[in-house]
């Protein structure tokens, strides 16, 4: 069946079949693997996307439900999604990676819809609650999410300021 | 891992929508959210040969507040538990949908999915039955209203007919109190067990009424009738609240499985059933 899919401002038409994943249409039909398959049964997070802004699972999404709508992964070019790539790399918030792609595009998602909330630990340990890391603890992604809107607040007043 | 291969429908309207139910009947099933049938699917618990996609069809996505509460089916979670007039009007429900898995699921995962699918598991079922609530089901011979006490059969089991649709949810019992009581481990956002409880009292003191249900301690979930006709006219303390927890033996079955053994399950339901109904109470005075 055909799909008209958006991914990260690129539009893309395929001819798939039904019961291929949103996962497995970016990974091997337009080779996007930043996008990581854990566990395959909606729990780890790994495979977190936006879908028109909204984070979802993406292995649990048929890539179907997807036609006509927009996706965001890991790969997009956005200076927000740059400044929480290296807030992680500065606060050390990965040890072997898998889980990162995950944690970083809810990270964008929990960033971007904190509204007039504190973006504090409890914020950010209520909207990690769909991804699992099993290295680091989790202690370091809190604080590379903090440090992220701390970067992108400051980006913010300079832009004002300017 | 892949489902088995099926072939996948989106109609645009209801009428197309209510053919292709007709055409394929068992061997097809509506596709909300996805949140509960697709793991089931990749997993192959189940297979089903033809899968009809609902989210082209307009106005199946609303929430209202009128005399009732009316919210479409297709309605996602996420703004379920983002929704002022929910939070204002179903305490109980705004809770509960908060509560529901975890971010993600919650923006692609619907009140209508979760109700139909009907796994033992699902919060809302629970959350139905504590409120009241009303289905409105249509199929291509008309429409008709069934009370969520009739709905909910067996595990992945309902009232529906392999041609019917939920069109809509009511609401009567709005200006309550409510809350959620979900006990999880940190290893699945499932329930190990829930318990769902709307409230409202008298100006002495006394319960006016109450709906009181329970998430995965049967095959469904269960409204607790006993426990709700005993409480009207009281005041709940220590002794009540005790008492009508001792009204569910009929309803709980409870097992020794990897989250406990059963004495160990019942003491925590036990602990979780008597604070909820005091804390929805001191939250109501
Ligand atoms: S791979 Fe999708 S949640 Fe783990
Ligand atoms: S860094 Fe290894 S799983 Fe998170």
């Amino acid at each position: 069946m055909m799909v008209n899919i958006r991914v990260n401002g690129k539009q893309y038409k395929k001819d798939i079949e039904p019961r291929l994943l949103l996962v497995n249409f970016l990974r091997d039909e337009l080779n996007l693997t930043g996008t990581h398959i854990g566990c395959d049964t909606s729990n780890c997070g790994a495979c977190t996307v936006l879908m028109d802004g909204k984070s979802v699972k993406s292995c649990t999404v048929l890539a179907m439900q997807a036609n006509n709508h927009e996706i965001t992964t890991i790969e997009h070019e956005d200076p927000e999604l740059d400044a929480i790539k290296d807030a992680y790399v500065e606060e050390q918030g990965l040890q072997c990676g898998f889980c990162t792609p995950g944690m970083i595009i809810e990270s964008f998602y929990l960033l971007k819809n904190a509204g007039d909330k504190e973006v504090d630990d409890d914020y950010i340990k209520k909207n990690l609650r769909g991804n699992l890391c099993r290295c680091t603890g989790y202690r370091s992604i809190i604080d590379s999410i903090k440090k992220a809107n701390k970067n992108i607040k400051e980006r913010e007043e300079i832009h004002v300021s300017r | 891992m892949y489902p088995e291969k099926f072939q996948y429908f989106a109609p645009s309207d209801m009428a197309s929508l209510e053919e292709l139910l007709d055409k394929y009947k068992d061997d097809s099933k509506i596709l909300a959210g996805g949140q509960s049938i697709i793991p089931l699917l990749k997993m192959r618990f189940t297979s089903i040969p033809n899968i009809i996609d609902i989210s082209n069809i307009s106005g199946l996505s609303f929430i209202k507040h009128n005399n009732n509460l009316e919210i479409g089916p297709m309605t996602r979670t996420a703004e379920v538990a983002a929704s002022n007039t929910i939070s204002v009007n179903c305490p109980l429900l705004f809770d509960a949908a908060g509560k529901v898995a975890d971010p993600q699921v919650r923006n692609m995962g619907t009140i209508g999915g979760d109700i139909c699918e009907a796994d033992p598991r699902n919060d809302m079922p629970a959350v139905m039955l504590a409120l009241n609530a009303e289905f409105e089901i249509t199929n291509s011979s008309g429409k008709r209203t069934l009370n969520s006490s009739e709905f909910f059969k067996d595990a992945y089991t309902t009232a529906l007919d392999s041609n019917d649709i939920l069109t809509k949810i009511s609401i009567k019992n709005t200006g309550y109190h409510g809350k959620y009581f979900k006990y999880t481990t940190l290893a699945s956002d499932f329930a190990v067990f829930a318990v769902a409880i709307n409230m409202k009292l008298n100006s002495d003191g006394t319960v006016k009424d109450i709906g009181i249900a329970l998430t995965n301690v049967s095959s469904t979930a269960v409204k607790a009738e006993e426990a709700e006709t005993y409480l009207i006219g009281k005041k709940i303390d220590d002794k009540t609240s005790e008492e009508a927890f001792n009204k569910l033996s009929n309803i709980i079955e409870l097992d020794d499985d990897y989250n406990g053994t059963k004495e160990d399950k019942e003491k925590i339901l036990k602990n979780i059933f008597v604070k909820g109904l005091k804390e929805v109470y001191g939250d109501s005075k």
